[in-house]
């Protein structure tokens, strides 16, 4: 199976920078920045019925080609609005955690797997975020902290036109360490470093090398022959989900919550362990 | 209702830019409008002004760091989920998922049996650790039906609910598929030596569907057993998974389980379940018997190629036959196992085949590739190219019984490997197809 989307646009560039952040390039790793966008979208014809700052949308009956019990699966149940559904679910808190999850998903993905931390998650989490409200109410601001056992701290923060813009070119990571920066952009895969010589070196056959994918369609074609690991297996996306989740739990209680990833609980917290799971519509199970 | 949740209702309602009137600031004002808030979220309707349920949202994020405001919150609520309407109640139920205690857990329970609310309230409930939680869900097992009961059933297996299993046991039977597979599901999270000889039991008289679901369930047993520490119970059920007559899917996964819980003996039990699944037909043949290498002075890897070696001949003797397997990839890294330039190897297995039939012979190889057949010539390919699986296409026939298959790879410089499989014309697995490295 291959779950993520590492490298899916130039499948050199992530990789190879996170080769380059891997082998030392940048020395000793301690912080990691990424970057998300901070938008919700509603279609271009929504009509808040009864509008703002009432908040509410008149049920509609959903399409009659569209099977919407199916379609909402274990997640509870609400009457269909177009607003929520097709692209616009990725807004709505039942079904999406909003950009943290949606672009995190691409962006915090490489970032763990330059961490070396793509098996594993964080030890830390501090998030604070700034929650839509109505039909769509994820968080559309937000700033989490993560610390890693490797010593690294992690910062995903929503930057469009806000004091965290990297200024660097848009959405990507950046890598800081004891000898300078690298940025990876995302959706383009752009390189930049402090040192620009450091993106000319090339990874010896000595060191560390990740796995280079042909594409997803050819990567998971070879796995299914081989039974050997995709470029992204199911683990490492499970990984970066559920970094990504433990932001939201923190943004929601607003506190700091420690993490134990080897047991993957919240170590005598139950209030956070409460909202670890959500309970799933009938008949659906794990 | 307390002074602090009058204040608490104040500062909220400044920070949600909708109160009736914060400057009265008086705490009988506060609390008239807390009240009056709690009573437009009971009327709420979907399609209604959401703002009462925004407040009350904030109310509740806002109460959890003082334990006397989130009870006072939580008594409202509960209270909503009373006299609220269904909207309203389904609204309640996502809030009590973050704060519900065991003091929600009688309310909750009431709506169980609804069908239109059980789900919503299980929202909650599910998640509440309180022993009070679990005995709700277990009551409610005698008082829903269909749908509800299903609900029901898988939260008590979520929430892995050993007390839930005795009730659990004679769902299997029921006539209602639904709730057989929950219970099933549910019985193998739970895990645990009765559950397993139930899902045993239930396993023996199942069949379709339904046995398929037992047989996932009682391998998630087995994990469950595994992680308890009764690792020998728990290889006994991986192994009879294990047997020729499981679906291969289910072998697999119990073959994984059986590795996984007693890595630490070589168990002859798991290499001859290896070893007989490696044999099944359409998959690669990965095991073999390698003769080389040979070499003739001068002779480079395409020359090499028709140049007949001892294993070619009927009536060789002295040739060094060496068990081998193909690697993870399927294909046999000859590189690795003699390495070296300019030679040829050879690689020989026999197929049993239970009746005479037509079949595809599938070959990758680098570089060079000459396969017999029951020691008839059926392929040649002197190429020079990487290994790619599958990409020689050779039909042939296989007879009853065994059938010999010898193939000759050559080598120029650098990798060197050959892969092979057999499938039906029609590119499907072969059924009933034995292969033995000999």
């Amino acid at each position: 199976m291959e779950v993520s989307v590492r490298g899916s646009d130039r499948p050199g560039q992530g990789r190879y920078g996170c080769e380059l952040v891997l082998n030392g390039r940048i020395g000793k790793v301690h912080t990691i920045r990424t970057y998300l966008p901070c938008q919700g979208r509603l279609p271009d014809d929504f009509q808040y019925e009864p509008p703002p700052p009432a908040y509410g949308y008149k049920p509609e009956p959903p399409p009659p080609e569209f099977d919407y019990d199916r379609w909402l699966g274990p997640a509870p149940w609400t009457p269909y609005h177009p607003g929520r559904c097709h692209f616009n679910f990725r807004w709505v808190l039942d079904y999406s955690d909003g950009e943290l999850t949606d672009r995190g998903a691409h962006v915090n993905d490489l970032a763990m797997w330059g961490n070396g931390t793509d098996r594993t998650g964080p030890v830390e989490i501090k998030g604070r975020g700034q929650f839509q409200r109505g039909i769509h109410n994820v968080p559309v601001r937000y700033h989490v902290e993560y610390e890693f056992a490797n010593g690294v701290t992690m910062i995903t923060t929503s930057y469009n036109g806000s004091e965290d813009d990297p200024k660097l070119g848009g959405r990507g990571i950046q890598f800081i360490g004891t000898d300078g920066w690298l940025w990876i952009e995302i959706h383009g895969g752009a390189l930049k470093a402090s040192n620009p010589e450091v993106l000319k070196s090339p990874i010896r056959p000595e060191e560390l090398h990740l796995h280079a994918s042909p594409g997803h369609h050819e990567d998971w074609l070879r796995a299914i022959r081989s039974r050997g690991d995709t470029v992204a297996p199911c683990e490492a996306g499970h990984r970066t989900s559920s970094l990504l989740h433990l932001g939201l739990i923190s943004m929601m209680l607003g506190r700091r919550l420690r993490w134990d990833p080897d047991k993957e609980v919240f170590p005598n917290d139950p209030e956070a362990t409460q909202m670890v799971f959500r309970p799933m519509r009938s008949p659906w199970h794990v | 209702m307390t002074r602090s949740i009058a204040m608490l209702a104040v500062a909220t309602a400044l920070a949600c830019s909708a109160a009736s009137n914060p400057a009265a600031g008086a705490e009988e004002t506060a609390e008239r409008d807390v009240d009056r808030l709690f009573e437009a979220a009971a009327a709420y309707e979907f399609g209604g002004d959401e703002r009462p349920l925004i407040e009350v949202a904030e109310l509740v994020r806002s109460s959890r760091e003082d334990p006397d405001q989130r009870r006072d919150v939580e008594d409202r609520l509960l209270k909503l989920l009373e006299s609220g309407t269904p909207a309203c109640k389904r609204f309640v139920c996502r809030q009590l998922w973050m704060a519900g205690s065991a003091r929600s857990v009688p309310a909750l329970a009431t709506l169980l049996p609804d069908d239109e609310l059980s789900d919503a309230a299980r929202y909650a409930l599910e998640r509440i650790a309180d022993p009070a939680a679990a005995a709700a869900l277990r009551d409610a097992l005698g008082k829903c039906k269909g749908k509800t009961l299903v609900g029901v059933v898988n939260s008590l297996g979520q929430r892995r609910d050993k007390d839930a299993a005795a009730a659990l046991v004679p769902l299997l039977a029921v006539r209602d598929h639904a709730v057989a597979t929950a219970a099933a599901w549910s019985l193998g999270r739970i895990g645990g030596t009765e559950e397993a000889w139930a899902l045993a039991a239930a396993r023996a008289k199942a069949e379709g569907r339904l046995r398929r679901v037992l047989d996932d369930a009682y391998l998630l047993c087995a994990d469950a057993l595994v992680a308890e520490g009764k690792k020998d119970e728990a290889a006994k059920i991986y192994l009879q998974m294990c047997a020729a007559d499981q679906p291969r899917r289910i072998r697999f996964a119990a073959l994984r389980g059986l590795l996984a819980s007693r890595p630490e003996k070589a168990d002859p039990a798991a290499v001859e379940a290896m070893r007989q699944l490696g044999q099944h037909g359409g998959e690669y043949l990965l095991s073999w018997m390698l003769a080389g290498p040979y070499t003739e002075e001068g002779k480079s890897g395409p020359d090499l190629f028709d140049v007949v070696f001892p294993p070619e001949k009927p009536d060789a003797k002295d040739v060094n036959w060496q068990p081998v397997s193909a690697g993870d990839d399927s294909a046999v890294n000859l590189a690795q196992l003699l390495g070296g330039e300019n030679r040829a190897a050879y690689l020989r297995t026999t197929v049993v085949s239970p009746q005479e039939q037509e079949a595809v012979l599938e070959l990758g190889s680098d570089d060079g590739i000459k396969a017999w057949l029951g020691g008839t010539l059926v392929h040649v390919n002197n190429a020079s190219r990487s290994l790619r699986l599958d990409e020689d296409q050779v039909k042939v026939t296989l007879k009853a019984g065994e059938n010999t298959l010898l193939l000759k790879v050559t080598n120029g410089s650098t990798d060197w490997g050959a892969s092979a499989r057999l499938v039906g014309l029609d590119g499907k697995p072969i059924v009933g197809l034995k292969v033995v490295a000999k």
